[in-house]
């Protein structure tokens, strides 16, 4: 699987270049095309160097054909013996040099296909012509397969001895000719070399032999890379084609269910604001469990990424791994690596999709009689005046009186809108050996469920290397996104879910009505609308410097700024009853960060026989700073002006903060590894931040880790089934900074203000508490961890346990309300998470038949160590022995059934009961029900989580499919959605299933229309929230290989894709498991087709 | 080789920069340090300000959660809605927060409820008195403000006895939250404390009414709170002698401008000429506003209408010549309960057929038109109409869209009539039936419209007791101290279980204004559990239980 990774990666000219390391691999071949097109290319684009001084014409006429394929001619007698040449060139055209030459010496040059003529010429004006002729027909031909017999394009065919060579075409085939008697020499990365004698053959076929040895896939580390195979910490990875191949909307969301122990839960599918959350290996802290993300190294948001972009992704899971990041890195790091330009003619790349998107789960609300007759026993049971009366009740059956008895489908109203999907993907890459570039421009566009709901995202990406010297290189990574969305104010998603079907949506002449003063579809319609412009700078500049063999220097400038405005324009409209739905008003925010990083590191990278080393020293210093202001007018005075200036003087009101943070660093890292057998890995890193008194703020965090490559030892090279077996074992401690600024400080806050005599009065007050002995938080981890691959890399298998401990954990421990203050925060909780993770895989091609499936899943339990003061204030339990924030609650046991139960069963006093009502367990027995009733019901951190990828091809076909899950999760849904009319709201056809005399058995209690006994959280309506789902489906088929040939195209695919088509789940019909506790209020998450197409020109 | 010498130097330059720390030290650039504060008279008044206000939840005003939110000395929802949990009025949105209270079915998680139990006033009452003296300034500036303080926390401690009874009476800040575990200190303590307290600050408070005092609390206002609680302990004679002092201050006198007077007092156009008024909570558009309009307001002016009055104040209101309704021979006609009333029924409610915002109210047809096409918002069935048919309109006023969270009326919290009925009650309680008694209910019976006490028929302590009580709930209805009445009389198991009634249903002719009522069924909004047990007290929260050791809940919770 992995060569064709590798393959894959070269070829479709997403290539990845992942580091130094992958560069140098790839090194090989790349020249070997370009010396191959030597014959044609032109001297203007044939780089070499030479360095002599004082050498006779002669001389130099012999380096440069000893460096290429080409032959000087000349009568003997027009070359000066006298005039000597001093040239010092470093990757110069040979154009150049011949120019140089002819300035210095009067000749000049033609160069006729590998000759270059020459004359003398008539002036000093350099002169050199060029005369390329068409090539002969070739000699030799054949085809280079793989070891299961598939084309293997990119290979390289050299002439042994010369540099007269070309790489092999997407089917593996090759033509050269080469004099009879030369010897090939075949080679591909990952791959034994051949040589062969031609033999006076006209055609050469190979079957290339794997070489274990040069299989070398190598990962993104923090400060660097590391090959795989020697890695000692537990890092997941995924590479481009795993994102590429999927309409993702965000980066955030294409990595659920790639890697085990990383539980990615994505609870909204709103245009722009989709971003999914992310855990690895569980909820590591009381505070901010995001992991950190560095884009390119530079701590930054994946937000804002053009999914297209991104050549690898590598999840640092374990504090050895992380700990280079120190303070940050406690809950897990994500390294994105963005694409760079190779060497070569520009390679041009599209991708493209359309699609449409639905929403995955739609609850299904009674329609108005129902409606009716349910609210009105409702009202009934609690002793009320019906609602609807006879009269009413029947115009809803009928429909006969549409304008004040409807039937409306406020659902159906709300999801108008298209929501279609389409992005563009137009990538550009190339440069010589010197200077390399990719430019990529991305355009995403994906609308609402509902109308007026619109997000564009434009991306654009230049990054470049260039090579200054042997010994200097710069590189420079811009990238630029800017989002707009724009969608309705207000809380129009959540009102559909309410608005009771009996009131109309409009009235006949076309006006609105409204519930409440308030109309969910008018708000979309009518109602303004709220845009969000984030523009999204970064910017990376850095230079490395080779001191010395195998040390080098790197130093890197960064800055990424955002630029996040907002501007909430309400309007005013009058309602159909004459009333004014409101007043006009403009609210514009602005909120600026801005992160200036500074880094540079030390590299020696060094062997010693069988003894390799690699150190690392570096030091780095980050600055934010954030800015918000917000202004807001009102009374604008119609709806069309909206800006601030048209807006009345008398509703002015403004808004600001800023906070400002700072971070510097000391880092270094040791590596040393023994025959490539044993390996060992130390790193420390020393943070000092802002975010702490002085005299607390300096936190020292080291790991160690080591390996044990199994299979290399003597005793099991019989076993040639098992290709590599390699045990690890880390240890380490991580720091937690995520916690606000300015905690230790002790503030007045301004602001609360009063009025005196009519007007304002400024006001202070203390509002906060705070803790001067704050510190960090710190996290200490172990991971052992095992890989196995047998019959040459066909099967894999990797087992990782870990055991995080969290201490120290920066909570507000629940104090007594008499302290007049929110808690402060104090260094005061503990928790650990414990795991394991399995990674499986297998892949394997049988002819035109290929298939590769992989399996992961990672068990975690969390469990709270310490937590001073139990808080048992609402349906998440914070307490010492249970999974942090678990669901917390009664234990339901069915109905009160009579009214002798109601009057002698244990119930929670003062509480409304009646037949009918949940009835809870008395657990402690004591004749009531109360707090102490209550108990675990289940965590809300999932237990297990897993990912399942089948990939299958048959010739030119491909299909894939691609499931998540979750396990061993509860989720508790919002009791305005699961019990009927709570609040306001409506009901829905299950809600029917009640609590009658006649039906004691039912699934829901006798209706109510507001009862807050039976929402309270227990096991009625905190249920299991596991789930699988088919998060993608997708099926391919690359047009063939003739074809495109014949248009000069090297690939195009074409694809069908299916995003969350199928749920399997207990936990409801009618809501997305995937946001279990948000259901009620959030934009829903979404399922779609796409339809794309992806061209390599 | 010149370059790799540049990089180097530029390397090492990055490599060694400044070791300084400064670097990493930054502080917040939009808030005081405490280590700076309390030095000037600047300093003083923003303290001031910040003991009276609250942080502003938003520039931009959200109603949701307002009050628990919000840590003002004083807040207009405290005032408004406390009546619907009486049989005054009926609360129809469960997340405004007294809809439990008012049912019987308030339990200690029910967060709403929490927000009297709060110490976050208590802790910016305490540090200013503690960091006071360290501000350089006049003496009797420095001991008014202190009075000031003083009061507010006074106020505070007074509600929390009222509502939760034995609380943990805290008059020093704490340092160490462990210290905070604190059990309920008795209320008699309490209570004994806030009356020195008052006692004492009321010679540093100045006698002024409240247009004269800006806002700020005076010696009136320390009296009248003085006066109020020792009323409800049955403190006879002090009460009388406080509310007498504050009577007898020359800067009160009963606002009686105008036909509609007892209604003007409220509006915010009249603050400038309200002598009645002896402190309120001050509202200011944008920074400080009242979102009562919001609440109060009928749904056809954009209202939630989420204060509903009930039938039974409606009932408890006189004729006009000064019979209860339930004799025979007041002329009474329940076919037309709004004709012939004591004038502050319509000034203080909005029932079918009152002309308000310039048509008749009609929360009784379900169309406005004859052909039952026109829905009616205001219909007692739909959206944000008045469950029970009956708005509020003390305190109410037709205002655009646009101020309705964005009011800038203050919400009166003491004010003379409460001071003169309040005398009268003591003076009842005491047996001491004086003119000045009789004179007291009279001015306040003028003033409304209605005629002197009958000395015929209230001539006894029973009678005047009957009428004292009647006199009390009419004149401050919805003005938030019906609960403290109720508990001190405890008649809560007389007028409190079983059902609460609402208007019947009928019709209202939308050109004439004539109410014709269907049939005898009224409305009912809930049904009401009462239990004596709880002493009319509310739970402790049951975070507050959770968290500290010491804390005891309430009895029948």
């Amino acid at each position: 699987m992995k060569f064709k990774l590798i393959r894959q990666l070269v070829l479709m000219s997403q290539f990845a270049i992942v580091g130094f390391l992958a560069q140098c691999l790839t090194f090989t071949f790349l020249m070997a095309g370009e010396v191959g097109a030597q014959q044609k290319q032109s001297i203007e684009h044939i780089y070499l160097s030479l360095e002599v001084e004082g050498a006779s014409i002669e001389d130099v006429f012999s380096k440069i054909e000893g460096q290429t394929a080409f032959s000087f001619a000349y009568k003997k007698g027009i070359l000066h013996k006298k005039t000597l040449l001093d040239a010092s060139f470093k990757e110069e055209s040979l154009a150049n040099m011949l120019r140089f030459i002819s300035q210095n010496t009067g000749l000049s040059f033609k160069r006729v296909d590998e000759t270059i003529q020459v004359n003398k010429g008539e002036s000093f004006e350099p002169l050199v012509e060029e005369l390329v002729s068409v090539l002969a027909d070739v000699d030799i031909s054949g085809k280079i397969t793989d070891e299961n017999g598939e084309g293997l394009p990119g290979a390289s065919v050299i002439e042994k001895g010369t540099t007269n060579g070309i790489t092999t075409d997407l089917n593996g085939q090759y033509k050269i000719n080469l004099p009879e008697n030369a010897t090939l020499v075949i080679s591909f990365v990952g791959y034994k070399t051949a040589e062969i004698p031609i033999a006076g053959r006209s055609t050469i076929d190979l079957q290339m032999e794997l070489d274990a040895e040069q299989l070398e896939e190598v990962v993104v580390i923090g400060y660097g890379t590391q090959k795989k195979v020697n890695l000692t910490g537990a890092v997941a990875t995924m590479d481009s084609d795993k994102i590429e191949s999927r309409p993702v909307t965000n980066v955030s969301s294409a990595l659920q269910g790639q890697m085990p122990g990383v539980t990615v839960v994505q609870s909204s599918g709103e245009p722009g604001r989709d971003g999914a959350s992310i855990r690895i290996r569980g909820v590591g802290t009381m505070n901010n469990s995001n992991p950190m993300v560095l884009v390119d190294g530079i701590e930054s948001s994946m937000d804002d990424i053009n999914p297209g972009d991104i050549a690898s992704i590598s999840v640092l899971k374990d504090a050895a791994s992380a700990a280079i990041y120190g303070t940050r890195a406690a809950n897990g790091v994500i390294l994105i690596t963005t694409k760079r330009g190779e060497a070569g003619a520009p390679k041009v790349s599209y991708n493209g999709y359309v699609g449409v998107q639905r929403p995955t789960f739609k609850p299904e609300f009674l329609g108005a009689y129902e409606y009716a007759l349910l609210r009105n026993e409702g009202l009934v049971n609690e002793g009320g005046t019906p609602q609807f009366s006879d009269a009413d009740l029947e115009k809803i059956r009928t429909g006969s009186d549409p304008v004040n008895f409807p039937d409306t489908d406020w659902l159906d109203l709300l999801y108008q809108g298209s929501g279609a999907i389409h992005s563009h993907d137009l990538n550009v890459s190339g440069g010589t050996e010197k200077s390399k570039y990719l430019l990529s421009l991305g355009y995403f566009n994906q609308k609402g469920l509902n109308k007026n709901t619109n997000f564009d995202r434009y991306n654009l990406r230049f990054n470049l290397d260039t090579k200054i010297s042997d010994a200097f290189s710069i590189g420079l990574n811009t990238a630029m996104s800017y989002r707009d969305i724009s969608r309705p104010n207000g809380d129009y998603f959540v009102y559909p879910h309410r608005t009771p079907p009996t009131i109309s949506n409009k009235f006949p002449d076309g006006s609105y009505n409204h519930y409440l003063n308030n109309n969910p579809i008018a708000l979309i319609e009518e109602g303004g609308r709220h845009q969000t412009n984030a523009t999204h700078l970064i910017s990376q500049l850095f230079g490395i410097v080779t001191l010395a063999e195998g040390l080098t220097l790197k130093g890197v400038v960064a800055t990424d700024l955002n630029f996040d405005d907002q501007s909430k324009h309400t309007k005013s409209f009058l309602w159909g009853d004459g009333t004014l739905s409101g007043n006009t008003s403009l609210e514009n925010s602005i909120r600026r960060t801005r992160n200036i990083t500074l880094q540079a590191w030390l590299n020696y990278d060094k062997s010693f026989g069988e003894h390799q080393i690699n150190l690392l020293a570096g030091t780095s210093q980050e600055a934010y700073t954030e800015d918000y202001d917000q202004l807001r007018r009102i009374n604008l005075p119609n709806n069309e002006l909206t800006e601030i200036n048209a807006g009345s003087n008398e509703g002015v009101a403004t808004e600001g903060f800023g906070v400002e943070s700072r971070l510097r660093s000391f880092f270094g890292r040791a590596n040393y590894s023994f025959k490539d057998k044993y390996l060992f890995e130390t790193n420390l890193r020393m943070d000092g931040s802002s975010k702490l008194a002085s005299n607390n703020r300096w936190g020292v965090f080291p790991s160690v880790s080591a390996g044990w490559r199994m299979s290399e030892e003597a005793f099991m090279q019989d076993l040639s089934w098992l290709s590599n077996l390699k045990v690890r074992a880390s240890w380490g401690k991580l720091g937690n900074h995520r916690i606000g600024d300015y905690e230790f400080i002790p503030k007045i806050a301004i602001g609360n203000n009063y009025s005196f005599f009519g007007a304002v009065a400024d006001g202070v007050a203390q509002v906060e508490a705070t803790n001067e002995d704050l510190t960090w938080e710190t996290n200490t981890s172990y991971d052992i961890g095992v890989d196995f691959e047998l019959f040459e890399g066909r099967f894999q298998f990797s087992a990782d346990y870990y055991n995080r401990l969290t201490e120290d954990i920066l909570t507000p421990v629940p104090v007594s309300g008499i302290f007049g203050l929110p808690a402060p925060l104090v260094n005061a909780g503990s928790m650990r998470n414990k795991g394991i993770e399995f990674v499986l895989g297998t892949s394997a091609v049988n002819g035109d038949f290929r298939y590769d499936l992989s399996f992961n899943i990672g068990f975690n339990k969390n469990n709270v160590v310490k937590y001073d003061k139990p808080d048992k204030s609402g349906e998440r339990l914070k307490e010492e022995g249970s999974p942090w924030n678990a669901y917390y609650g009664y234990e339901s046991i069915g109905f009160f059934q009579t009214d002798e139960e109601v009057l002698n069963d244990p119930k929670v006093a003062g509480a409304p009961i009646q037949k009918g009502d949940l009835k809870f367990k008395d657990q402690n027995d004591d004749g009531v029900i109360n707090g102490d009733d209550r108990v675990v019901i289940g965590s809300s951190i999932p237990g297990t989580s897993y990912g399942l990828n089948i990939n299958l091809g048959y010739k030119n076909f491909d299909l894939s499919i691609f499931g998540v899950g979750m396990g061993d999760v509860y989720g508790l849904l919002n009791d305005q959605v699961e019990f009927p009319f709570v609040n306001g709201a409506k009901a829905q056809t299950r809600h029917l299933d009640r609590w009658t005399p006649e039906t004691p058995n039912a699934r829901y209690p006798i209706t109510h229309i507001d009862q807050w006994h039976n929402y309270e959280a227990s096991t009625f309506n905190v249920r299991n929230a596991s789930y699988f789902r088919i998060k993608n489906l997708q099926l391919g088929y690359n047009l063939p290989l003739p074809l495109l040939e014949s248009w000069n195209i090297s690939k195009i695919r074409v694809y069908l894709s299916g995003e969350n088509l199928l749920t399997f789940t207990g936990w409801s019909d009618d809501f997305d498991p995937e946001s279990p506790d948000w259901a009620w209020g959030n934009y829903t998450p979404v399922k779609s087709i796409t339809g794309g197409i992806r061209v390599n020109f | 080789m010149k370059t790799k010498i540049y990089i180097l130097i530029a390397a090492i330059t990055v490599l060694g920069w400044s070791c300084s720390d400064d670097f990493l030290d930054v502080n917040p650039k939009d808030q005081l340090s405490d280590a700076t504060f309390w030095q000037t008279q600047e300093d003083a008044d923003l303290a001031l300000a910040g003991a009276y206000g609250t942080a502003k939840l938003s520039a931009f005003p959200n109603f949701y959660r307002w009050n628990e939110r919000s840590n003002a000395w004083e807040s207009g929802w405290n005032i408004n809605f406390m009546d619907l949990m009486t049989d005054n009025g009926y609360s129809q949105y469960i997340w405004d927060g007294v809809k439990t209270a008012g049912n019987g079915q308030v339990n200690p998680s029910d967060r709403n409820m929490h927000n009297f139990f709060k110490y976050n006033r208590i802790v910016k009452y305490n540090t200013f008195l503690e960091n006071i003296d360290r501000v350089d300034m006049e003496e009797s500036k420095k001991a008014r403000y202190k009075a000031e303080v003083r009061f507010l926390r006074a106020y505070d401690y007074f509600k929390k006895v009222m509502w939760y009874g034995d609380v943990p009476l805290v008059t020093n800040s704490i340092e160490d939250p462990r210290d905070a575990n604190l059990g309920r200190d008795p209320k008699q303590e309490v209570v004994d404390f806030i009356l020195k307290e008052l006692g004492e600050i009321a010679g540093d408070l100045p006698v002024q009414n409240a247009v004269q005092s800006g806002g700020h609390a005076t010696r009136g206002a320390a009296l009248a709170l003085k006066a109020r609680l020792e009323l409800y302990e049955g403190m006879w004679s002090d009460a009388m002698a406080d509310a007498k002092s504050v009577m007898d201050m020359d800067v009160y006198e009963l606002y009686e401008v105008g036909e509609t007077a007892y209604y003007d007092m409220f509006l915010p156009e009249n603050e400038s000429l309200n002598k009645e008024n002896i402190m309120a909570i001050e509202h200011i558009q944008n920074e400080f506003p009242s979102v009562m309009w919001q609440h109060l307001l009928p749904a056809q002016e954009g209202g939630w209408s989420s204060i509903n009055a009930s039938q039974s104040i409606v009932d408890a209101y006189e004729t006009l010549d000064g019979k209860t309704i339930d004799d025979p021979t007041s002329g009474y006609d329940a076919d037309k309960p709004f004709e012939n009333r004591d004038p502050r029924l319509d000034m203080t409610i909005i029932h079918a057929g009152s002309m308000w915002n310039g048509r008749y109210f009609n929360p009784i047809s379900q169309f406005l038109d004859e052909a039952e096409t026109v829905a009616n918002p205001d219909y007692f069935t739909q959206g944000s109409a008045s469950r029970s048919g009956y708005n509020v309109y003390k305190y109410s006023k037709v205002v655009p869209v646009a101020d309705l969270r964005n009011g800038e009326g203050n919400i009166i919290v003491f004010r003379l009539a409460e001071m003169l009925l309040t005398f009268a009650e003591a003076a009842i309680e005491n047996n001491q039936i004086t003119g000045e008694v009789y004179d007291a209910l009279d001015r306040i019976r003028t003033r409304a419209g209605m005629p002197v006490v009958d000395r015929g028929v209230y001539n006894s302590q029973d009678k005047m007791r009957e009428l004292v009580r009647r006199e009390r709930r009419v004149e401050l209805a919805f003005e938030g101290l019906r609960h403290y009445d109720i508990k001190r009389w405890d008649i809560g198991a007389e007028v409190i279980p079983g059902p609460l009634y609402g208007t019947r249903p009928g019709h209202v002719d939308m050109t004439t204004g004539e109410v014709t009522f269907t049939d005898g069924d009224r409305v009912v909004m809930e049904e009401r559990a009462f239990f004596p047990q709880r002493k009319y007290l509310l739970p402790i929260p049951q975070s507050e239980i959770d968290a500290n050791p010491n804390m005891v809940q309430n009895e029948g919770y």
